[in-house]
C-alpha cells in the first residue's frame, strides 16, 4: 500500500427495467428507447413484464433484490413513480431501504434521462424522478374545479359539473 | 377471483462465456418481443447458472452447437443453441420450451391486468377507512395490525374508489391516468381535493354506498313489479351514472355489485374487521410502552 487512502470498492449495479406492459402509462416510446439503450450498453440487466404484477404475486425475487441493495448493491429501477415503486415492494413484504435504490420515472423523464440514471448513475436523473411534474395549469384547473364544487347547491346533477 | 402463481417464467438470453453475444437491435427485439408476451428477461453476462432462478425454464445463446447443461435451483433448464435462427424462431422456440407453465400473457383473452390499490406506507395512518369501504376483501390487516393488500387480484380492474376514501392520499394505483394516484408526489392542492370527496358525498345526497343501495332497491322493486331484467338493468345503469361520474367508478365494476343485500352483509363484515383492527392498534399501543418500560 502506499501513503494514499485505499479507495473503497466500486459498489455492484443490478438494473432492472419494468415493460410495463400491461397498460400504456409509460409513453411507448420512451420505454422502447430505454429498452434499446440497455439492450445497446452491453451490459446484463433484468426485464419485468409489469412490475405490478410481479408484486401483486408477491414474488420472491422483489426480496432478492431488496435484500441486495440493502447489502450494497446499487439497484436502478426504471419503472414508474418512485412512490409507486416503493409501495409495490412495500405490498410484495420486501420494503426498499432508504439507500442503495435509484428509481428513474419513465413516466416524465425522456429516454436519454433515464438511460443516464441506469447506466451512468446520473443522479440528477433520479431526483428529477421524483419531482412533480411540471404542470401548474393542470393544478390551478384541479384547484378551481374543488372550489366550484364546494360552491354548489346539493343535488346539482354532476354531469353539469365543470 | 385471480389466482396468480408465484412468479411469471423467466426466460435467459446468455452472452457469457462460450457464447457469441447477441448483435444490438437482434437483443432489444428479443428481450422486448419476450416482455410484451408476459415474460421475465434476464440479459446474462455471467454464469447461466448464476442467473437462472426457479423460474428460469429455458437459456439461450448462440452457443454455436456446445450448448452447455444448467441446472436452476429446482428442475434442469432447458438450453438452446440459437446460432444462426432469427428472433422469430428464437421466440418460437422459447415458445415452445415454455410448455403448459401459466403465464399472465399481455393483450390475451384470459389475462389479468395488474390493477390494485398500492399503500405509500409512509402517509398510511393505519385508519382502516379503506379495508371498512372495500366490499371485496382486497384489504387484510397483518399480524401487527396494520393495514395490508392482502388479496390484489379481487381488486375490480379499473376501479380507484377507495383511493377516494382514504383521509391521507395514501393509496396508489400506479397504472392510474393522473397524480397522485398514480404515484405522483402528493401535493397540498391533493390532500385539498379531499374536500371534493366530501363534497360529491353532499351532492349525491350523502353515504356513496347507503346511496347505491337505495337506487339499486328501486331497481329490484321495480325488477319484482315488471319481472322485465332489460328493463331493470336499464334502470339500475341510469341511476348509477351519477355515482360513477362522481367517484370515477367503471360502470361495469358498479353493474357488477352484489344485491344491496349483500352489500349491506359485507360492509358490515368489512367494518367488524376494521374496528377489530383499530382495537388491536389500541391494545398493542398500550400494551407497547409497559412491556418495554424496565418496571415491567
Ligand atoms: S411499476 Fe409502474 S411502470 Fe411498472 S408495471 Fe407498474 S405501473 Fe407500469
Ligand atoms: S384509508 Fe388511507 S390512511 Fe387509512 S388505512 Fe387506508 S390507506 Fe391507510
Amino acid at each position: 500500500m502506499t501513503g494514499s487512502e485505499a479507495q473503497p470498492p466500486e459498489p455492484t449495479v443490478r438494473m432492472l427495467y419494468c415493460r410495463c406492459a400491461f397498460a400504456q402509462v409509460v409513453p411507448a416510446d420512451v420505454k422502447s428507447a430505454v429498452l434499446d439503450g440497455l439492450a445497446a450498453a452491453g451490459r446484463g440487466f433484468e426485464g419485468v413484464a409489469d412490475l405490478c404484477d410481479m408484486a401483486a404475486r408477491r414474488d420472491p425475487h422483489l426480496a432478492d433484490l431488496a435484500r441486495l441493495a440493502k447489502e450494497g448493491t446499487t439497484l436502478r429501477i426504471a419503472a414508474c413513480w418512485p412512490r409507486a415503486v416503493r409501495g409495490l415492494f412495500h405490498l410484495a413484504d420486501s420494503p426498499l431501504g432508504e439507500t442503495g435504490v435509484e428509481i428513474l420515472n419513465m413516466r416524465t423523464l425522456p429516454a436519454e434521462r433515464v438511460l443516464a440514471g441506469m447506466l451512468d448513475g446520473d443522479t440528477s436523473a433520479v431526483a428529477e424522478s421524483a419531482a412533480a411534474r411540471d404542470d401548474a395549469t393542470a393544478e390551478q384547473a384541479a384547484a378551481s374545479r374543488i372550489a366550484t364544487l364546494g360552491k354548489l347547491p346539493p343535488n346539482t346533477p354532476l354531469g353539469e359539473t365543470p | 377471483m385471480t389466482t396468480l402463481a408465484p412468479r411469471q417464467p423467466r426466460v435467459v438470453l446468455y452472452e457469457g462465456s462460450g457464447a457469441e453475444p447477441f448483435a444490438g437491435a437482434e437483443r432489444a427485439e428479443l428481450v422486448a418481443a419476450f416482455l410484451d408476451r408476459g415474460y421475465s428477461v434476464t440479459l446474462a453476462h455471467e454464469g447461466a447458472a448464476a442467473a437462472a432462478d426457479e423460474a428460469t425454464f429455458v437459456v439461450v445463446g448462440r452457443f454455436a452447437g456446445q450448448a452447455p447443461l444448467v441446472t436452476a435451483a429446482e428442475a434442469t433448464v432447458a438450453v438452446h443453441d440459437c446460432s444462426g435462427r432469427t428472433p422469430a424462431e428464437v421466440i418460437g422456440l422459447v415458445d415452445g420450451a415454455r410448455g403448459n407453465r401459466p403465464l399472465n400473457a399481455p393483450g390475451t383473452g384470459d389475462s389479468w391486468k395488474p390493477w390494485f390499490p398500492v399503500i405509500d406506507p409512509v402517509r398510511c395512518t393505519n385508519c382502516m377507512q379503506c379495508l371498512s369501504f372495500c366490499l371485496f376483501d382486497v384489504y387484510g390487516v397483518d399480524a401487527d395490525h396494520r393495514l395490508r393488500v392482502e388479496n390484489p387480484s379481487n381488486c375490480k380492474v379499473n376501479c380507484p374508489a377507495c383511493s377516494r376514501v382514504c383521509p391521507e392520499v395514501a393509496i396508489m394505483f400506479p397504472k392510474y391516468h393522473a397524480g397522485p394516484i398514480d404515484g405522483a408526489p402528493v401535493s397540498q392542492t391533493d390532500v385539498g381535493r379531499e374536500k371534493m370527496k366530501v363534497d360529491i358525498s353532499a351532492l349525491l345526497g350523502g353515504d356513496i354506498y347507503a346511496r347505491l343501495k337505495e337506487r339499486s332497491a328501486e331497481a329490484k322493486n321495480r325488477f319484482s313489479r315488471e319481472r322485465s331484467a332489460d328493463q331493470a338493468l336499464a334502470e339500475r345503469r341510469r341511476c348509477l351514472t351519477k355515482l360513477a361520474d362522481a367517484a370515477a367508478i367503471p360502470r361495469e365494476v358498479l353493474d357488477a355489485l352484489p344485491s344491496p343485500e349483500e352489500i349491506l352483509r359485507k360492509s358490515a363484515e368489512a367494518a367488524k374487521r376494521a374496528a377489530a383492527a383499530l382495537a388491536g392498534q389500541a391494545a398493542a399501543e398500550a400494551i407497547g410502552p409497559a412491556a418495554s418500560s424496565p418496571s415491567a
